[in-house]
């Protein structure tokens, strides 16, 4: 019950630092967090009241279901790939414009 | 690039363990949590700590290759069933598939193993743009 | 079938791996066979009916499935088509460039799993990679403008389809599968509500719906001339796609009015900012925002209003693929991107301006093109509510008069004698608008008998949009007020976007 509950704060914590974040990299860490928190969510509502292993060697009942964690390895890897991407584009970035913050980045008209 | 003196002695002595404990969770993929993905990060950190404490670097055109002819490995077993049994992605000859299941893990690992190094160790040739 | 996603992606790999030229050029062959592969299928459909094909032999409810009918093959066809005709096009600027190729099969495999698939996780997954794929597309000149365009394309959408995950999240703990046909069995209460809400909005993140359409200029502006073309033509109708799919098997009669109003304000919003730019390719990407707006419009609604809005979403992928590949050539030649600089370009160049004459009258809805017929439908089906119908007309008006001042490169001397046109450069702008022709003629003779189309009161309506739309530009576009130097200049910045996203989501959860 409690995971769900930190989950929601930490997607709205994610979607606040969206919203004033100045820098790129803050606003990609911010992205990291909700995807994060998304994740949480994810693996918490579909398994609150089971607890055994997903393993036919072991145990046969009770079981956490085994799909969402393999389709949430697949977002954690296309989330891996946009991060560094991101990272790729903002060195560029500084080597042509000479800063980071988002107001003299987009406001500029070159 | 600059570095501890620490982080250099450590990484001398725990990078084997490192490497070790990466093909462990590769290959016992199907039965305990990990598989590729997991087992293939572990190795790349194993390896990558070998940069901080000698002079060896990696080439990366041969990542690359290396990298792609994987990925065509992959697929192409994937497709032999089509040949087999008329039907794509499933079990050729019908052995027990905890053969398949561990080639694979395998080779998914190597994979990303090529590919992660293949980001990480670009992203310090680009140099340090804070100089 | 799986193997029309993995095809093209084996052929990307082994152009990586050989560095050579030749095998370049072989590779565009390799995908003029998958044409004839994707026609054979459609064939196929049409004698049998739709098929699901689960992979690998498993049960339906864990498995990934596929799904091919005749929506999907006419989208594959399209599809193909555009893509063999770009990477035609783009032979002769990156012909030394493996590379290029490269990401472009892999784009092409990635857009043909989107179509084919009929499953929640496997449509979040292809609608990333073709996020990806496309953001290294548009920033491969790597000049300041492209950066800035790509890393907030890049990072916009990825927010967006995290909207989707928890949808997902939303109908997969009330059903328990990820397969789509489950939705159809599913009874509306409010929680299942709000992830059908959340599907919704993070489809209006791809396909630049009212508040978060600001991506789009940026990246259409930025990109190379091919790569323009492609994203214009199919991977803006990427949302609407998997909302069709979403559509068919519920009841959507609760979101018609909310749609239906974000459609009028896209397209009112996009054809005032696409009047004040003054560079080429500004004014064709404002233009996508605008006709986005009524593909909108088309598909909230039901019957001959949703086909209306179909035929419109497949005739705006050639035509605007056209638009900016000619625009793309006339660019290269003559290194000038403003409007009011370019002039002399019907003596110079003359095949290229007859065939971007061709895609203005489609786009504008000339009798007999096949923009006129997607537009009547939508404006037949409209028959007892009269102020929409009045609002098409502006519409019209509007897309008219940001084309008159696009034709105002036609006229004119220019003073560069080096500026020629190779015949062989021109084949696939060529070929498109012979295509574009021919389909708009084959709707025609389609939908002779259910419409009666009034041929003769449309050219005269025709004539009449050119007279008002020539006399609204002389009167006020041309001097260049100063209301249009301040929509110019507008730009929104990243953090006040993202605060539109997260309004635009609440405002969908509320009104749905």
């Amino acid at each position: 019950m409690y995971n769900i509950l930190l989950a929601f704060v930490l997607l709205l914590i994610g979607m606040y630092s969206l919203v004033i974040a100045k820098n790129i990299i803050m606003s990609l860490i911010s992205f990291n967090v909700i995807q994060a928190a998304v994740i949480m969510l994810f693996l918490d509502i579909t398994s609150l009241d089971k607890s055994e292993v997903p393993i036919i060697l072991h145990h046969v009942h009770d079981m956490v279901d085994p799909l969402p964690q393999a389709m949430m390895l697949t977002t954690i890897v296309v989330g891996s790939a946009i991060t560094a991407l991101i990272l790729m584009m903002s060195i560029k970035i500084f080597h042509y414009f000479g800063t980071l913050d988002w107001k003299e980045i987009i406001e500029r008209n070159i | 690039m600059d570095q501890s003196k620490i982080l250099a002695s450590m990484s001398y002595i725990i990078y084997p363990f490192i490497i070790l404990y990466g093909f462990y969770v590769t290959v016992y993929g199907d039965i305990t949590s990990g598989g590729g993905f997991q087992g293939g990060a572990f190795i790349a950190t194993g390896l990558l700590l070998i940069t901080f404490f000698s002079e060896v670097r990696f080439n990366l055109v041969t990542l690359n290759k290396y990298e792609k002819l994987l990925f065509l490995l992959l697929i192409l077993i994937a497709f032999v069933s089509l040949i087999t049994k008329g039907i794509a992605m499933t079990n050729p000859l019908n052995i027990n598939k905890r053969y398949f299941l561990v080639f694979f893990n395998l080779v998914l690992g190597l994979k990303v193993t090529a590919g992660l190094i293949n980001v990480i160790e670009s992203f310090f040739e680009e140099g340090d743009p804070f100089v | 079938m799986i193997y029309l996603v993995f095809i093209p992606i084996i052929i990307a790999v082994l152009v990586y791996l050989s560095h050579n030229k030749f095998f370049t050029k072989v590779s565009l062959s390799v995908s003029i066979l998958e044409l004839f592969l994707i026609i054979y299928l459609i064939k196929k459909t049409i004698s049998t009916g739709p098929f699901e094909v689960i992979v690998g032999e498993w049960s339906p409810i864990v498995g990934i499935s596929i799904r091919l009918d005749l929506l999907n093959g006419i989208l594959l066809l399209v599809t193909s088509t555009l893509f063999l005709l770009v990477m035609y096009h783009s032979l002769k600027r990156w012909d030394e460039d493996y590379k290029f190729y490269f990401f472009l099969h892999f784009l092409r495999g990635s857009v043909y799993g989107l179509i084919i698939a009929n499953d929640f996780f496997n449509m979040f997954l292809f609608i990333e990679i073709i996020s990806l794929i496309s953001a290294i597309l548009i920033i491969y000149k790597k000049d300041g403008e492209s950066l800035k365009a790509g890393i907030y394309y890049l990072l916009f959408n990825s927010i967006g389809m995290i909207f989707y995950l928890i949808g997902l999240i939303i109908i997969y703990s009330k059903t328990g599968t990820m397969a789509m046909s489950s939705l159809s069995t599913l009874e509306m209460d409010a929680i299942t509500k709000v992830g059908i809400a959340l599907f919704i909005a993070s489809a209006g993140v791809k396909s630049a719906y009212f508040p978060v359409y600001n991506w789009l200029p940026r990246a259409h502006m930025a990109a190379p001339s091919g790569i323009s073309a492609l994203l214009s033509g199919i991977l803006v109708k990427m949302g609407f796609i998997s909302s069709i799919k979403i559509f068919r098997l519920i009841d959507y009669s609760l979101y018609s009015d909310y749609l239906l109003s974000i459609g009028l304000i896209t397209a009112f919003l996009g054809l005032i900012f696409a009047i004040s730019q003054e560079n080429l390719k500004g004014i064709l990407a404002f233009h996508t925002v605008s006709q986005s707006g009524l593909i909108l419009i088309g598909i909230s609604q039901h019957d001959i209003i949703f086909q209306g809005g179909f035929l419109h979403l497949i005739n705006h992928a050639f035509f605007k693929s056209l638009l900016f590949l000619s625009a793309g050539l006339i660019i290269n030649k003559y290194n000038m991107r403003n409007v009011k600089e370019l002039k002399g370009v019907f003596k110079r160049l003359p095949i290229i301006s007859i065939t971007l004459i061709i895609g203005m009258l489609s786009i504008t809805g000339a009798p007999f093109t096949s923009g006129f017929i997607s537009k009547t439908l939508i404006k037949v089906g409209f028959h007892n509510f009269e102020l929409m119908q009045w609002l098409l007309h502006l519409f019209n008006i509007g897309t008219f008069v940001s084309f008159i001042k696009i034709s105002q490169i036609f006229f004119g001397v220019s003073h560069n004698e080096k500026i020629k046109e190779s015949f062989s450069e021109t084949i696939p702008v060529i070929l498109l608008s012979l295509i574009l022709l021919g389909v708009g003629i084959s709707e025609y003779i389609y939908y002779y008998r259910i419409i009666d189309f009034k041929i003769v009161t449309s050219i005269g309506i025709y004539l009449i949009y050119g007279v008002i739309s020539y006399s609204i530009y002389r009167l006020f576009i041309e001097k260049d007020l100063k209301l249009m130097k301040k929509l110019r200049n507008f730009r929104l910045g990243f953090r006040d976007a993202n605060l539109l996203l997260i309004s635009f989501v609440i405002l969908t959860i509320l009104f749905i």
